[in-house]
């Protein structure tokens, strides 16, 4: 007997997830799959993530070609099927082809809905739907201007942020009084409204669109009433609409979708269909997690294996901005005297809970700047128990836990829903973990397929990928850190367009809150190289050495080494240096490899007040900044020299002293090529010649050993400066924190720098020139202002306890117990 | 029978910064996680004894300044770089001011 003949139509999430299982019951269809969108199947709830620029296409596919190879699945790309005929049972694609099936599963999900509004045809409107909708929008975005978003949903609001990402300025306008009305009340629209607004996307409430305006292209919007707001950009996101055309030839019965049963069939015994297209107790769905358990049940249906039906789910959702917290499920606006609402609100923080009760059972929430007890309440909305007298407990967690949030998904028990959409529990993936032996992120989402739908489930997943393998953790290479997973290159981006000044906010709007002890102090950089000494300095992000100035030694102390531009020193200073030591008796007095001296073994609270006996400045010797230039003696002394490498280091060093770079940047001038200075092992280095100057970089005497690549050969002193300025200018706007010019060198290539520093064009250079004279006049030597005044008074501070029972008893009473 | 000693009020230790609190020959590392949350273990790291206070604070764990051993601040355990745990001293908060319990 030949093959059952299985026809799908439509190659995404509801559909693929359904004819997977379908295959795990019966591999033995002759499985035909007709795709409208040219790509394999990809996540479309993901496609606002790529909009955001949070992942690449790439990352968003689910199955693979060799997939549907290995399944022999005859998957047909960019074909549109057009007509069915059921009596016949065939399918008619737009090719003109037709397809003769013996089950028909239509999965064909939603299209648009599209306001009927004048102008909606023009250049510049887009929908937000598909791939090639991502694509098209992101293409469009590179020309930046003011883009307004019609339609303040969750698909409104995501296309907002994500537009913002891309550099465009962002309206929202939306026709009710409220932002995503369906799921949330009014003072839910109205805390997440402010949250909107505080990302820098303007909104507009009771704004109703009457006309697109523009010749060929649209260049505004224009609403009931006459006004108009000028734009560039216009994306229509009022909402889905399941797409039933098909099933309407096929003559099954429709409604608002195409009417299914509890097994998924329709009114044809050889059509199925699954998804956002179907309609069951009178419910359409739009997102994932109903949709994969309505195809876990068609595919024991169509298998012959059919077992309990799909008695409906619990409408939730869930809004995918990073920083925006915001989840809606059940009834969430009270219907009858019987509902009763148990209500937090804090306008301070932004957080907005409400839990809707019927008969003493959760039936709607509405979680808005803190969504951590979602998937909780959610189980409590299906399961319909009586939630007990101390309900509002619902409400609050533990302040402990509250504060580990990173942790604490391993305080959960092992049964509890960690991926709502695919129903993966915390159990089944730690014992993936360790029956697998996983070590990242992908690993998990491939083996157990948990976080592969919303990808809201992310951080627990990893957090309990963490827990369980600890550092063995494998990152992805081009973030920063699982903290804050983002590419170096776009944190960037976001810090400059969202202004975001300080760390913490970082951490809070888009990463896991906490942090670690790497991502924080790279963060730190971040902010302040971003914002030239106008963000907020959190000493509590940096490291021990950049909170005290000072390099933490193995026994705790400090060593305490201060510049001498050019290596260059004087008796009066070396007099200073003996009596400070001699003061604070410092064990060791050492003579560096970069041409100064340590005083090593100060303790702590000793710190500020060496640096003012010292009177000398900082030699940033603790951190990643510009160390020193080191040179020898030149043609101050030398019977050599051909350059004046002494005057011209000190020169180097004191441009560019106080700068912090993505990691330490240490120098050397030589007045001739015998290089005693060894400047063609630093990161930058002047080699002086007759007639001149080789300005080379990216060279290293430490873990590595890499002489240096010749960036300029230039005939003065004034142009090897500049130079040497331009190439360290471009390295800290491009090193990725904490990369050393030798690996930057090589990763950038000499090609790319050399075009973009000194053979860039006068207005580039000066540019670069320009932004490194703007951060130079922001610093400052932290020896002097912090010694006179810390940053915190209790900066340098031990706590001593009076050790003797007498001090003991003069101190207050104990506090009573609790 | 410990005995809980003022140290400070709160609001000295910077949020998510940690100080030494020195008494007789124990020495404690004090930390302010924000929100008036405060947790206190032994200031020296099972690894080779760090001090703990000069770590970066995340969440609830700190990272130690020397090698980067990240201690959990709730159970004075090593959650990564190796294993070993510090001793925790418990903490009070009492009309803005802080209180550590030593054994006596």
């Amino acid at each position: 007997m030949d093959a059952t003949r299985l026809v799908v139509v439509g190659n995404g999430m509801a559909g693929m997830s359904c004819l997977d299982r379908i295959l795990q019951y019966q591999p033995g269809f002759a499985v035909t799959v007709l795709s409208e969108e040219p790509h394999c199947n990809y996540n479309r709830i993901l496609l606002s993530s790529v909009l955001a620029g949070e992942k690449t296409l790439e990352e968003i596919y689910i199955n693979t070609p060799e997939w549907y190879d290995q399944n022999r699945i005859d998957l047909r790309l960019g074909v549109k099927a057009v007509d069915v005929d059921a009596a016949g049972r065939t399918v008619t694609a737009a090719t003109g082809e037709t397809i003769p099936y013996d089950k028909l599963l239509l999965a064909t999900g939603s299209v648009p809905f599209i306001p009927p509004i004048e102008g909606i045809n023009l250049d510049g409107v887009f929908v937000f739907r598909n791939l090639a909708d991502v694509q098209a929008l992101l293409e469009r975005c590179r020309q930046r201007g003011h883009a307004v978003v019609i339609g303040g949903g969750l698909l409104g609001l995501e296309a907002a942020r994500g537009l913002l990402n891309q550099g465009m300025k962002v309206t929202v306008v939306h026709l009710t009084d409220r932002l995503m009305d369906v799921q949330l009340d009014v003072a839910g629209g109205a805390f997440l409204q402010r949250t909107i607004e505080r990302l820098g996307i303007d909104v507009r409430l009771n704004h109703k669109t009457t006309k697109l305006l523009g010749d060929r292209r649209v260049d505004g919007v224009m609403f009931e009433g006459g006004s108009i707001l000028p734009c560039d950009l216009v994306v229509i996101a009022c909402g889905i609409r399941p797409s039933v055309e098909l099933a309407r030839r096929a003559g099954l019965q429709i409604n608002r979708g195409i009417v299914v049963n509890d097994h998924l069939e329709t009114s044809d015994p050889n059509i199925f269909a699954v998804g956002e297209c179907v309609e069951h107790r009178g419910k359409v769905y739009g997102l994932v997690a109903p949709l994969y358990d309505q195809g876990k049940v068609l595919a024991a249906t169509i298998t012959g294996h059919k077992g309990p039906g799909y008695e409906g789910s619990t409408l939730a959702a869930k809004l995918k901005i990073i920083g925006v917290d915001v989840f809606s499920a059940g009834e969430v606006q009270v219907t009858g005297p019987e509902c009763e609402v148990a209500a937090y609100q804090d306008e301070g923080t932004g957080v907005y809970q409400k839990l809707v009760f019927r008969r003493n059972r959760l039936v709607g929430t509405i979680l808005v700047g803190d969504v951590g007890r979602a998937n909780r309440l959610l189980e409590l909305i299906r399961r319909q128990e009586p939630v007990g007298e101390q309900r509002y407990r619902l409400l609050f967690d533990t302040a402990e836990a509250k504060l580990g949030a990173a942790e604490d998904v391993m305080s959960r028990a092992d049964e509890e829903m960690i991926c709502g959409c695919v129903g993966v529990t915390k159990g089944r993936i730690i014992e993936a973990i360790r029956g697998q032996g996983l070590k990242s992120l992908a690993g998990v989402k491939t083996c157990t397929k948990a976080s592969t739908g919303c990808g809201t489930c992310t951080q627990l997943v990893e957090g309990i990928l963490r827990a369980v393998v600890g550092d063995q953790v494998e990152e992805k290479k081009n973030h920063l850190c699982a903290c804050v997973p983002f590419p170096k290159a776009q944190l960037r981006t976001m810090i400059q367009t969202q202004r975001l000044k300080s760390v913490q906010d970082i951490l809070d709007i888009y990463g896991n809150g906490a942090g670690c002890g790497f991502c924080k102090p790279a963060l730190s950089f971040l902010v302040d190289e971003v914002w030239l000494g106008e963000h907020h300095e959190d000493r509590s992000a940096r490291f021990i050495n950049d909170r005290v100035h000072a390099n933490i030694q193995n026994d705790g102390t400090f060593s305490v080494v201060p510049r001498m531009p050019g290596g260059v020193t004087s008796a009066e200073q070396l007099r200073k240096i003996a009596d400070a030591a001699d003061k604070y008796q410092v064990r060791m007095v050492k003579v560096t490899g970069s041409q100064r001296l340590d005083l090593l073994g100060v303790k702590k609270e000793d710190l500020p007040k060496i640096w003012a006996d010292l009177g000398m400045r900082s030699g940033h010797a603790y951190t990643k900044a510009v160390r020193m230039v080191k040179s020898c003696v030149g043609t101050d002394f030398c019977r050599y020299g051909t350059q004046n490498s002494i005057t011209t280091g000190i020169k180097l060093e004191e441009l560019l002293e106080g700068l912090y770079t993505p990691a330490k940047v240490k120098m050397g001038v030589v007045g001739c090529p015998r290089n005693c200075a060894e400047a063609t092992v630093k990161d930058i280095g002047l080699v002086g010649f007759e007639g001149g100057w080789q300005v080379v970089i990216g060279g290293a005497a430490g873990k590595r050993v890499r002489a240096a690549d010749i960036l300029a050969t230039v005939p003065t002193t004034e142009e090897a400066l500049e130079a040497a300025l331009l190439f360290f200018q471009y390295y800290r706007e491009r090193g990725e924190y904490p990369e050393r010019t030798y690996d930057f060198v090589e990763r950038v290539g000499l090609e790319t720098i050399r075009r973009e520093t000194v053979l860039a064009s006068p207005e580039k250079k000066q540019a670069l020139l320009d932004r490194l004279a703007k951060a130079k006049t922001k610093t400052v030597n932290p020896w002097d202002t912090e010694s006179k005044q810390p940053v915190h008074p209790m900066q340098f501070t031990d706590f001593v306890l009076p050790k003797d029972a007498e001090a003991l008893r003069n101190q207050p009473a104990a506090p009573a117990g609790g | 029978m410990p005995t809980w000693r003022l140290v400070t009020e709160c609001g000295t230790i910077p949020v998510r910064e940690g100080r030494r609190v020195i008494c007789g020959k124990e020495e404690v590392a004090l930390f302010n996680l924000g929100a008036d949350a405060y947790l206190a273990v032994e200031n020296r790291c099972p690894h080779r004894q760090g001090p703990l206070a000069d770590g970066i604070v995340a969440g609830t764990s700190v990272y130690c300044p020397l090698h980067s051993w990240r201690i959990n601040l709730e159970t004075g355990c090593a959650i990564s770089g190796g294993e070993g745990c510090v001793k925790r001293y418990p903490v009070k908060i009492a009309d803005g001011k802080i209180y550590l319990a030593f054994d006596d």
